[in-house]
């Protein structure tokens, strides 16, 4: 109870200041005090060490808050009511009756600032000179005697008798008073006495800072004492130290997170590595531990994310996401760099962390001097002690911090469910807090925080909610997702003011993800949307489910954290015995190729025998497999290839790492960066991108019909374009590329990540060999040298200036009409984000990066269609037959293993489907042939990132292709006929070319440029002989202009899904039409063989030739092809062939011609200069390249 | 005693005479511990003229570390404590009184009686926490 006074106490003096304003309110605050007494002591003790808590959202009762709402002000108007007590507690208060006005000190403000500004005395000068102000009031109440100069003598302990405030500082300045007052111009006023006086005053003040600066100290060290964890300190190291794998668990608000490190690190551990699932909870930890352990100077300890790493060779403790620390153990640098893993929310069991765990249980066996930490909530503890068996564990349990929680179930009868329109019904969310508002007075602090599944349900219940609060305004209603955007994410954070509530609604984001302070009420749907995956069809589903027990609980416990809370349930306990223990863990519900090839690449030879904590599904794994194969990642007897390799060390999809590798090969590289960092972060298209009429017309000319990815890039470009224009607007408080932006309904952030992606993909091409690494630096003048240096330094001083005012970060929120403001906001307005961009990209870089991310001619931008295919495919959707005649909604697209997908409403065509129709003048038509589809040279296809399944299947991201095209070029398998009228494209889509031979010829070319593409590809990884750089150059500038050329042949036909009836009858089967080509007009080297199931030969790895049973137009065209000649565009020849025979002739006529080039070709001299003409000398019978004045030369000689 | 100083000069020379008795330890770093409270720290300086802040002069030999709460270019400090004038142990500042000398808590509650009145109030004080 003593100490329960004693804070009452504490907080009495604090208010002394204030009291005067509140005296009315006195009487009736007393009463309030005793009323509340009962509720405050139980809790007392807990809310005094926890007090930076209580500082930052208050208690519940009054008088604590309106203690709060004081201190709030004071530190506005800096620090007055801490003054004031610090004051009152070295001299006794007097009337307030003087108030004689005569000499003050900050008269000579500005003249005595100028001490400041020559000695490195005082920081804050708004803040001393109110603390002048005070001292002034106060000297003046006291009716200061002159009693200065009394002597004094010193006494038996040794000290001056008499007292003398001065005696009570222990230091002074190390100046002269001459010194000190150089730069303060002399007044009449400003006498030596009265400067003297002043300097007593810094001095005075600076103890109080002093004074303060230690209780920040005490407090801390209390706070941390008073963890729980604190009291198993000892326990930890020991066990860290005697055992190999240690198993911390407990629960939320028990400290591990943050002390357990410093615990070790205390213990003598040097090189502690921590993990975290989030990266915002690496810098959040990094930033707290570093201001526990007094070293936010120091660089001891740090943090490393994707995009982000502060830590050097001094740093001790680092907290790193998994997903960066499996990459670290599995790359080069190993495990060697730490001697303690901590895997901290190892209960989420996330991917990497799943992953992280099996590896780690590897490394224990290969390395004696490594120790492993675990730390887990106090859930299924079991599964992670079992799974360490085998080695030494020891499992702790900590206790958590949690207040009382009342628990009300109140189910949602199903009627309620929906009402009639079929949308969610916020009702029952609106009752509760009607409750709220009756039950609790508004003097009681606390918030409310509603889980949701989704979008819609939240904007339901937002829009009801404020609907509801309208006339008494005492609520702030904010909701909160994850693609909201982060200025409106940290909302959430905000104060509400006196007598307002907040109401947080929210997806499960704020389960673990968020953690916000202050909320006393949650209501919980029960619901929760969660990614599952479809291996089958690599789609990824979002679908709705029951929360699990585990997550249940964690809901309900985010109402205990400040205080004793209420969690609403509105499901009934029976439901909730009903429900799952834990949630599924993410391993089991998203595609495992990226993983998987990484385990591979660390040398795990069979990827199914990998010691999973718990093992997915087999038919996962075996699906991520085969796709690693298809994407040529791995062999067909899992071998680890060279573009796995390279692969496995992009951290990225599979599909993006192809196309940065494609990108690579090719000339294309800098917009590909672009392009894959873009398909990488998140959409910055937000929903009001779409909503929002006036963004929906700002962003229309970023948009282009070639599709979405085109359409990202086209707005990263005109960003930087944005920024590039505005680059000398350093000093201005909000960059215009913000205004830009949010014009468009754009989120910056992921403009600004995609710029830290791609120079992050650029350094990983550079350390694969697939980039030469370019200084740019090195281009610049010295006068530019000498202006970037003046920028770096002006940012870097924005920085520091930002981060000083970075600490009060929690910001009072306000009712407004329509929108909650955050209060001033404009005030400190330096863009960070801004401030850092311009750090890494000057001038000269960011011009570079609006070319690099440009693709403006047919052939740049062919390409580029061509790479994302090529890490896209199968990814590929043919639409649906009857697409011409039906509305925006039912627009329909096939892919191979899911039938019926929609286009994303938020996507380019999802918009405009009719860019995708035919149009009327595109379709020919054939005599004679007869087809349900319609016969077409334009035909396409969309190729797309990623298949969604909300409220039904979507194609998102989608970019359309030339339909036969693109199909001949990458499927897997081809069939064809024998007069290839009709080739069949991995089982899936017929394409029949009603004209003879175009067909054929199409097929040949695609095969042609097939191999050179591989050819090329397995030069650039070294796989094969290195070539002269320039033969790859001409090389590869042949190959990409083979391919615009074939991308843009016109050949008629028609475009047919097939069904899998259809396959039964398509095929001649086993032995038929068996004869072997030869010479193989293919591939000269592959040995053709039977197709053992369809029949017919294959001819190469992926063309089986006259497989498929003949049509009546096929058996037509061939007759009719014995009937006409047929002339080779190449040589004279002319004679009747059939289609194979004119294949086998044109692939010879080609060979001879290059053989014929490459001789003449050895004729052109090496050292070609740049003006050289070529010159036929029509003496000497040669072909010269020459200058032109060197060709006068060259004809003067002959005439000599 | 019947030694008299006029009020500033009393400040000076006291720090002067201080400035002789300084034990030889005024090099850097190590660990410091509260005899009161158990606050533990490792300390930058102990001394009266902290190298990193050429702007102060303590009065005493203080144990100091760089002010962790603010950038560290701005040569801010952060004084842990210093030694009882009486019993030598080494207290934080919370836990003891400077008066012209520092006082540890104990030292300073056994010589109450000769403090000034003033203090009286602040030394009952140190008893409490």
């Amino acid at each position: 109870m003593k100490k329960h006074n004693d804070f009452r106490k504490s907080h009495q003096d604090d208010t002394d200041y204030f009291r005067h304003n509140h005296k009315k309110n006195k009487s009736e605050e007393k009463s309030r005090y005793t009323g509340e007494k009962n509720y405050r002591s139980k809790y007392d003790k807990k809310t005094e060490y926890s007090e930076d808590r209580t500082e930052n959202h208050g208690n519940y009762t009054s008088h604590k808050y309106k203690n709060h709402r004081e201190k709030m002000y004071s530190k506005h108007e800096a620090g007055t009511s801490k003054e004031d007590d610090y004051f009152s507690k070295r001299r006794p208060r007097e009337s307030p009756e003087d108030t004689e006005s005569e000499f003050t000190y900050t008269m000579y403000k500005h003249d005595l600032n100028k001490i400041f500004s020559s000695y490195p005395l005082i920081q804050d000068t708004n803040e001393f000179w109110q603390f002048v102000k005070k001292y002034e009031l106060i000297e003046k109440k006291k009716n200061v005697s002159p009693n200065k100069t009394t002597k004094v003598g010193l006494n038996s302990i040794g000290i001056p008798e008499e007292y003398n405030r001065t005696h009570c500082l222990n230091f002074t300045l190390n100046y002269k008073d001459d010194e000190l007052f150089i730069n303060v111009p002399e007044s009449r006023q400003l006498t030596t006495e009265k400067l003297k006086k002043f300097k007593e005053i810094i001095i005075i003040y600076m103890d109080f800072k002093q004074k303060e600066k230690f209780q920040k100290l005490k407090k801390l060290r209390n706070d941390q004492a008073n963890l729980p964890v604190a009291q198993y300190k000892n326990q930890i190291v020991e066990a860290v130290k005697n055992e190999r794998v240690v198993i911390i668990a407990g629960d939320t608000g028990c400290g591990k997170s943050t002390q357990v490190p410093q615990y070790l690190y205390q213990a003598n551990f040097g090189k502690i590595a921590c993990t975290q699932p989030r990266r915002l909870a690496c810098i959040a930890l990094a930033k707290r531990v570093a201001y526990e352990s007094l070293n936010e100077n120091r660089n001891e300890v740090g943090y490393q994310i994707r995009f982000e790493k502060q830590r050097n060779q001094d740093t001790k403790i680092t907290f790193i996401t998994e997903g960066l620390l499996l990459r670290q153990v599995s790359g080069e640098s190993g495990i060697s760099q730490y001697d303690v893993v901590i895997l901290d929310e190892v209960h989420e069991r996330h991917l990497h962390g799943d992953f992280l765990l099996g590896i780690m249980k590897c490394i224990l066996h290969q390395r004696s001097d490594i120790k492993l930490v675990l730390m887990s909530a106090t859930i299924n503890i079991e599964l992670f002690s079992n799974y360490f068996s085998q080695e030494d564990v020891k499992v702790l349990q900590v206790p958590g911090r949690l207040f009382p929680i009342q628990l009300i179930y109140r189910p949602v009868m199903v009627v309620d469910k929906y009402s009639k329109t079929e949308r969610f019904n916020p009702s029952p969310y609106i009752q509760i807090m009607q409750i709220i508002d009756k039950t609790y007075p508004s003097t009681e602090k606390g918030d409310l925080l509603i889980f949701l599944s989704g979008m819609s349900e939240i904007t339901a219940v937002v829009d009801a909610a404020k609907e509801y609060c309208k006339k008494e305004n005492n609520w702030i209603v904010l909701p909160l997702h994850s693609t909201l955007s982060i200025a409106d994410q940290d909302k959430v954070f905000g104060y509400a003011p006196e007598g307002v509530r907040k109401c947080i609604v929210s997806t499960n984001i704020a389960e673990t993800s968020l953690t916000i302070d202050g909320i006393r009420f949650v209501i919980d749907s029960g619901k929760v949307k969660e990614m599952s995956y479809d291996p089958n069809c690599k789609m990824q589903r979002l679908k709705e489910f029951w929360i699990s027990k585990a997550s249940a609980d964690q809901r309900k416990g985010r109402s205990g954290r400040c205080g004793p809370g209420v969690c609403y349930r509105l499901y009934a306990a029976e439901d909730y015995s009903s429900f799952e223990k834990f949630s599924t863990p993410e391993l089991q519900r998203v595609p495992l190729d990226s993983s998987l090839l990484q385990m591979i690449a660390m040398g795990l030879p069979d990827p199914r025998k990998f010691p999973f904590i718990e093992p997915p599904p087999a038919e996962s794994i075996e699906n991520s497999i085969l796709s690693l194969k298809e994407h040529g990642a791995l062999t067909e007897n899992e071998k680890l290839t060279s573009i796995g390799k390279t692969l496995s060390r992009l951290p990225v999809d599979i599909t993006i790492g192809k196309m940065l590798i494609m990108g690579s090969l090719f000339h294309q590289v800098e917009p590909v960066l672009s392009l894959a960092a873009a398909l990488s972060v998140q959409t910055p298209f937000t929903n009001k991108a779409y909503r929002d009429k006036e963004c929906e017309t700002s962003r229309k000319n970023l948009e282009s019909d070639h599709g979405d990815p085109i359409t990202l890039l086209n707005a990263y470009k005109e960003w930087l374009e944005v920024k590039h224009a505005n680059i000398g607007e350093v000093r201005s408080g909000s960059s215009s590329s913000k205004k830009w932006c949010r014009r468009r309904g754009l989120e910056e952030q992921r403009f600004y990540e995609m710029t830290k992606l791609r120079t992050q993909f650029k350094d990983l091409l550079e350390d694969c060999k697939l980039l030469q690494s370019s200084d740019v630096n090195s281009e610049m003048t010295s006068s530019e040298r000498i202006m970037r240096h003046g920028e770096l330094k002006l940012l870097r001083s924005l920085k520091r200036t930002y981060k000083q005012n970075d600490s009060r970060k929690r910001k009072q929120l306000k009712i407004d009409e329509d929108s909650i403001e955050i209060e001033d906001e404009k005030d400190d307005g330096i863009d960070i984000k801004d401030v850092e961009f311009r750090m890494k990209n000057d001038y000269s870089k960011v011009s570079s990066l609006v070319t690099a991310s440009s693709a403006c001619s047919y052939k740049d931008l062919m390409m580029l269609k061509l790479i994302l295919c090529s890490g896209l495919y199968p990814q590929f959707a043919v639409a649906d037959e009857f697409n011409y005649c039906k509305s925006m909604n039912e627009q329909l697209f096939h892919t191979k293993v899911k039938p019926f997908v929609a286009l994303h409403p938020m996507s380019f065509f999802g918009n405009h489907h009719e860019v995708l129709h035919l149009a009327e003048s595109d379709i020919s038509e054939i005599l004679g042939f007869k087809s349900k589809t319609p016969i077409s040279a334009k035909h396409q296809l969309l190729t797309y990132l990623s298949l969604l399944e909300t409220t039904k299947p979507y194609l998102v991201n989608t970019l359309r292709i030339p339909a036969a095209q693109t199909l001949l070029l990458f499927s897997q398998e081809i069939d064809t006929n024998y007069t290839f009228t009709t080739i069949v494209c991995d089982s899936w889509l017929s394409l029949d070319f009603p004209t003879p031979d175009t067909g054929a010829i199409l097929l040949l070319k695609a095969a042609n440029l097939r191999q050179q593409w591989d050819n090329l590809l397995n030069i650039r990884l070294g796989e094969k002989v290195k070539l002269e750089e320039e033969n790859i150059d001409e090389l590869e500038y042949e190959l990409s202009k083979g391919l615009v050329e074939f991308m843009h042949t016109s050949v008629p036909y028609t475009i047919k899904r097939l069904l899998v009836a259809d396959l039964k009858s398509i095929y001649v089967g086993c032995g038929e039409n068996a004869t072997v080509i030869e010479p193989n007009p293919f591939s000269l080297d592959f040995e053709c063989v039977p197709h053992e199931k369809k029949g017919g030969i294959r001819v190469n790895k992926i063309i089986t030739y006259d497989c498929l049973i003949a049509s009546d137009w096929s058996d037509k065209v061939a007759c009719e092809m014995m009937e006409v000649e047929w002339n080779c565009k190449t040589c004279d020849f002319c004679g009747v062939l059939t289609t194979i025979e004119k294949l086998q002739h044109i692939s010879r006529c080609n060979r001879n011609r290059k053989i014929d080039e490459a001789e003449k070709k050895s004729y052109v001299p090496p050292e070609k200069k740049k003006n050289d003409v070529p010159y036929e000398c029509s003496i000497c019978q040669k072909v010269l390249y020459l200058a032109p004045t060197e060709i006068l030369k060259h004809q003067k000689q002959h005439s000599q | 005693m019947d030694e008299t100083f006029p009020d500033k000069q009393l400040l000076v020379s006291a720090g002067k005479k201080e400035d002789l008795q300084v034990d030889t330890e005024c090099a850097s770093g190590g660990i410091w511990k509260c005899k009161y409270c158990n606050l533990e720290e490792y300390y930058d300086y102990k001394g009266m003229k902290p190298p990193f802040a050429k702007h102060l002069k303590m009065l005493e030999d203080c144990y100091i570390i760089k002010d962790p709460f603010s950038i560290s270019s701005k040569c801010e400090v952060l004084v842990l404590g210093a030694n009882c004038s009486i019993c030598k142990c080494s207290c934080c500042m919370e836990c003891s009184i400077y008066y012209y000398k520092r006082f540890c808590k104990s030292c300073a509650i056994k010589n109450s009686h000769c403090f000034p009145s003033k203090l009286n109030d602040k030394i009952k004080q140190l008893n409490d926490k």
